[in-house]
């Protein structure tokens, strides 16, 4: 089995042309997330010359960490007076004012304003924000209970479990997991490389008429489809981690920056509704399983839809057609409460945040689930079909029914 | 390729779907202009072309002339309902004065035009734009035909290489260099009439819904190429535009055929096509990029390399960034120059390693095909089916738009709560306990926000939510929801979504922003079918709830008071009339024998200030019309419930309220 697991694994996919494509789609994909970083940081050189030496030579060691009165203090004693001075729009507007830290008044308002008081304000406030999410939820509690609705009884219970407790002690830069979290263009990559080599996994044999040959052989037959499934499973795992690996250390390296791993996703706030307790670091792991499950749920319906071809001309139209589809419908919906409609759409896994940043639920059976946990469920729903049907398919095969005895199909 | 491959079936479901999703889905780009389609249409009569001074004249003084008409208008009708003037002269004066009105809303419309204009009057003209902006501002690949072309052009060689027929062909007479030129000389041909047929379909589209008039106007009339360089006419831009698209599809065409040949597999020339197109399509964050790039892709999308330079105030650095780069005339010449490079070697290239074909691909397991087929259609009916809207059943409780923040049913008293100017939200009251609590039970409140006016009728309670997304630096807009709310379990349930961002970062940017505009909404009713937004207090927009498609209902002259019982929206015309407009038959109807300026209707009675007698307060019953004043006292407003009229008084401005039960009859 384990032979037969390497003859396939290399046989679809220790191809020149694959190998090719995901070397120069990986580096496609750092060259995307360096122009994030250089169009969408605060502290890239394109957006602000001198932030970046201010943010990490003169500030960021004094107030980074838990947050402390002192800190506070310290930091409002900065920024009161810019804010007094620029308030009125009157101060002076040069560029080289020796008595400011970037030359220019504004600036120096924006700077502390943008990079410290506004995040350390969030933070800040968001033990009072949660405090006041579990006062409302437990008011809910009584009200729906006297209201018989169990429905938002139960779905408020768990609001009230899931935000008891929850405070931000610390501040950190978060930009890097800010923009880590909404990047979507290496999922694109890992689509049209799975979409490729996936491709040849059934048809290879029917290309060649070797899969009236294949079922006469010992392990032939459902053994070969498992093994070319496990293949697949394999294959895609390990182009969702390597993608996800190159994401990962690729934003790390240019922010230049993972002090915020340790910081609740909700410090990113965007995810200030969400049901998570994990850290940033957490998540990013959490995300990374997450679209491999659905990148799997893809792959076994594209191998699905290429078992009925000989070639790989119509399967790959159809697979990138159901793909352009499944993404048009991801977009429509997105952060949409229409729930369900995200819920039940594979390639919600692939931009996954749309079921993490919020606290969303959908009614199975008169029991709230939450949104992903409803997702993950109909990913495996999905990707139990595919398989079922695979095998069903397969089994299927016109030289397999006239005559070749099940017990030999078996034994490997 | 037409009949082995089943091509003639792929040309024609790609054709039947585009028409279809052309005639589903397409949207104006200015929805302004077919809302008020005859208004607007009226002036672009008069001043139709280039600016000059007698435009600016026009306009200028057909906007006084507006303005002194409403004035004018108003006092016509006071001075008549006061006595100054008689009914003879009023008869005289108001059709002059209606004239110059009627088609005030098409007149903001080219006003806004006019601004746009103005910045450049050289080679800006006034025309109707959404024709024009449908066929050339957009940039939108055509999946579909890219998907015809992978599936036309691919097997032309890669069926003979799957098969293995290319040594047999080798030994053909005529199976070489021969056989490789009709091929691409068909493929050429192919797709070259495919492109065209395409392009004709969008245009005689265009044609036939918008019209696509003044072809000699300047392509910078469209604000899409505003800031564009180029001298070029809007057909002139059009052919332009069609012969580089048809470049694009050749080129694309020679790569799929280069790919076959090179590859000679199906997947690995799939691949490599969409990879060429799609990659440089989502990877660039400056549009601009793309038309630079040797290759199909700027050629298949054309309609950017007539645009021009365009910049957006970044507001970090507070300097104008450039978000588009115009593509100078050299440069696309010289992509012109490189891609003809390009189609000779790739030319030479296939006529070297050609071999020749004989397809015998037959077809099999078309059983499995079929039910593959079934399997795919049932899975899409299903899924088209989750968006089937909700059926409403129920009977009808008044709406006035004047009491838009306050609705009462059996058990609850609904109103907004404005005595924290902080948080003014929706509450409701408890009719037998007095307990006052939220109306929205989310305990979420972050990056969402609830508009200041709901809609009520029987148990069910609507209001409207601003949901935001904070995916990049700046907090924006994502959706506009408007939510029922069940009151006797208090369950919420969607009924309408809007997508109201524009600067969301999404997977791809297949499906933009809804082009519904959410702005000025005042208050809102809806019913089985339909959804009506109240926009600034004096024009009602009506939502399909199951297409979505949005058309002005009534424009009406006050910003007064609007009603709405379930059938018949009651509004004030210009006349102090109170017209009632049937909501099934769609026509409409003038209440005779009431003059007011502001009216309140309930399940029984319509109250109104009566105009002609000293703005007192009159009571007209609905079963059977008849009229009796009921406060003798003159008002400005009125606002009822079950038990009392609430009056603002004329007299000094208070706020009285009048037990209905203790009513004068008179």
């Amino acid at each position: 089995m384990v032979s037969l697991l390497l003859f396939e694994l290399r046989k679809h996919f220790m191809k020149k042309p694959l190998i090719i494509a995901i070397v120069c789609f990986s580096l496609l994909n750092v060259a995307k997330i360096s122009s994030e970083y250089h169009e969408k940081s605060l502290l890239s050189p394109e957006t602000n010359l001198k932030w970046h030496d201010l943010y990490w030579g003169d500030f960021y060691e004094q107030f980074s960490g838990v947050m402390t009165d002192q800190k506070i203090e310290t930091l409002m004693s900065i920024y009161q007076p810019l804010e007094k001075k620029t308030a009125d729009k009157t101060a002076s507007t040069d560029s080289d004012n020796p008595n400011t830290y970037t030359g220019n008044l504004y600036n120096d308002h924006l700077f502390f304003k943008w990079n410290f008081v506004d995040p350390m304000e969030y933070s800040y406030l968001y033990k009072q924000y949660a405090n006041d999410v579990v006062h409302k939820a437990n008011e809910n509690l009584t009200f729906f209970e006297a209201m018989g609705n169990d429905y938002e009884y139960e779905k408020n219970r768990i609001i009230l479990d899931r935000f008891q407790g929850r405070r931000i002690d610390s501040f950190a830069y978060t930009e890097m997991f800010q923009y880590y979290i909404h990047y979507d263009f290496s999922a694109f990559l890992v689509i049209l490389i799975c979409l490729y080599a996936l491709m040849s996994v059934f048809i290879i044999e029917k290309e060649t008429d070797m899969d009236i040959l294949l079922v006469t052989t010992q392990a032939g037959g459902q053994a070969t489809t498992f093994v070319k499934i496990l293949s697949t499973t394999l294959f895609v795992c390990a182009v969702s981690f390597w993608f996800g690996c190159i994401d990962f250390i690729s934003f790390a390296h240019f922010f230049g920056s993972l002090e915020a791993i340790s910081l609740p996703i909700y410090a990113i706030e965007n995810f200030a509704n969400t049901s998570l307790n994990l850290s940033l670091g957490e998540y990013a792991l959490l995300s990374l399983i997450v679209k491999t499950i659905g990148f799997l749920v893809v792959s076994y319906f594209c191998l699905f839809i290429s078992l009925f071809f000989r070639n790989a001309l119509l399967p790959f139209i159809i697979c990138l057609f159901f793909m352009l589809g499944f993404i048009y419908f991801q977009e429509a919906f997105m952060g949409s409460e229409r729930i369900i409609l995200k819920v039940v759409n594979p390639f919600n896994l692939l931009i996954h945040r749309e079921l993490f940043r919020g606290t969303e639920f959908v009614n199975i059976f008169g029991f709230p689930v939450l949104s992903y946990t409803a997702a993950i469920f109909l990913a495996f729903v999905y990707g139990g079909i595919s398989l079922m049907a695979i095998f069903l398919f397969q089994n299927k095969n016109t030289v397999y029914r006239i005559g070749v005895s099940k017990s030999g199909d078996f034994e490997i | 390729m037409f009949f082995y491959q089943k091509g003639w079936l792929w040309v024609s479901l790609y054709f039947m779907t585009s028409l279809v999703v052309l005639f589903l889905f397409d949207t104006p780009k200015n929805p302004e202009i077919e809302l008020n389609a005859s208004d607007y249409h009226y002036y672009l009569d008069l001043i139709n072309g280039p600016h000059t001074d007698e435009t600016e004249e026009r306009l200028k003084n057909e906007a006084s002339h507006i303005s002194d008409a409403q004035v004018a208008l108003r006092k016509v009708y006071d001075d008549y309902y006061d006595g100054h003037i008689s009914e003879q002269e009023l008869h005289d004066s108001i059709p002059e004065l209606e004239k110059v009105i009627a088609h005030e809303q098409g007149f903001k419309v080219i006003f806004d035009q006019y601004m746009y204009v103005r910045e450049n009057t050289d080679n800006r003209y006034y025309l109707a734009t959404n024709g024009w902006d449908g066929l050339l501002s957009t940039e939108q690949l055509d999946f579909g035909l890219l998907l015809l072309l992978l599936l036309l052009v691919a097997p032309v060689f890669c069926a003979e290489y799957t098969v293995d027929m290319y040594a047999l062909h080798l030994t053909l007479r005529k199976g070489t260099r021969e056989h490789a030129l009709v091929k691409m000389l068909l493929v050429f041909v192919v797709v070259v009439i495919i492109s065209i047929l395409s392009i004709m379909m969008r245009y005689q589209f265009y044609e036939m819904k918008y019209g696509l008039n003044h072809k000699d106007y300047p392509l910078q009339s469209l604000s899409y190429y505003g800031t564009s360089l180029k001298d070029l006419s809007l057909f002139s831009t059009f052919l332009w535009s069609t012969g580089l698209k048809i470049v694009g599809h050749l080129v694309f065409a020679m790569f799929i055929m280069l790919f076959s040949i090179w590859t000679k597999k199906y997947a690995l020339t799939l691949f490599s096509s969409t990879v060429i197109i799609l990659l440089p399509y989502y990877l660039f964050t400056l549009d601009s990029s793309k038309y630079l790039l040797p290759g199909p892709l700027g050629f298949m999308l054309a309609t950017g390399y007539f645009r021009g330079s365009e910049y957006e105030r970044n507001p970090i650095t507070d300097q104008f960034d450039l978000i588009y780069k115009e593509v100078p005339v050299m440069t696309l010449f010289i992509l012109l120059f490189i891609n003809f490079l390009i189609g000779i070697i790739f030319w030479r290239l296939i006529l070297h390693h050609h071999t020749n074909a004989w397809n015998t691909r037959r077809r099999r397991h078309q059983l499995q095909m079929l039910t593959t087929r079934l399997l795919l259609c049932i899975t899409v009916i299903s899924l088209s089916a989750c968006d089937a809207p909700d059926k409403v059943d129920k009977e009808y409780d008044v709406f006035n738009s004047i009491s838009r923040h306050s609705f009462e049913n059996d058990s609850y008293r609904f109103y907004i709560d404005e005595t924290d100017v902080e948080n003014i939200r929706p509450v409701f009251e408890d009719r037998e306990t007095g307990e006052i609590r939220n109306l929205i039970r989310s305990p979420f409140s972050s990056l969402t926000s609830v508009e200041n006016f709901i809609y009520g009728n029987g148990p069910f309670v609507y209001y409207i939510k601003m949901d935001y997304d904070k995916s990049g630096f700046y907090q924006q807009t994502n959706r506009l929801s408007l939510i029922e709310v069940d009151t006797t379990t208090f369950d919420e349930k969607v009924i309408y979504e809007q997508n109201a961002n524009m600067a969301r970062d999404s997977f791809l940017g297949l499906h933009t922003r809804d082009k519904a505009d959410s702005a000025g909404i005042t208050s809102f009713f809806v019913d089985n079918k339909n959804l009506y937004f109240v926009v600034d207090d004096n024009q009602i927009r009506r939502i399909n709830r199951l297409t979505g498609k949005t058309d002005k209902l009534i424009q009406a002259s006050y910003s007064s008071n609007i009603a709405y019982d379930g059938r018949y929206i009651y509004y004030l015309n210009e006349a102090y009339q109170i017209n009632k407009y049937d909501t099934q038959t769609e026509r409409e109807v003038t209440i005779p024998d009431i003059i007011t300026t502001q009216f309140f209707l309930t399940d029984h009675q319509l109250f109104y200030i009566n105009r002609q007698d000293h703005y007192h307060i009159y009571a007209m019953d609905l079963s059977n019309s008849n009229i009796q004043k009921v406060v003798r006292k003159p008002a400005w407003s009125i606002i009822c419930d079950d038990d009392y009229i609430y009056y603002e008084s004329r007299a000094d401005n208070e706020r009285y309220q009048i037990n209905r039960n203790l009513l004068i009859d008179e």
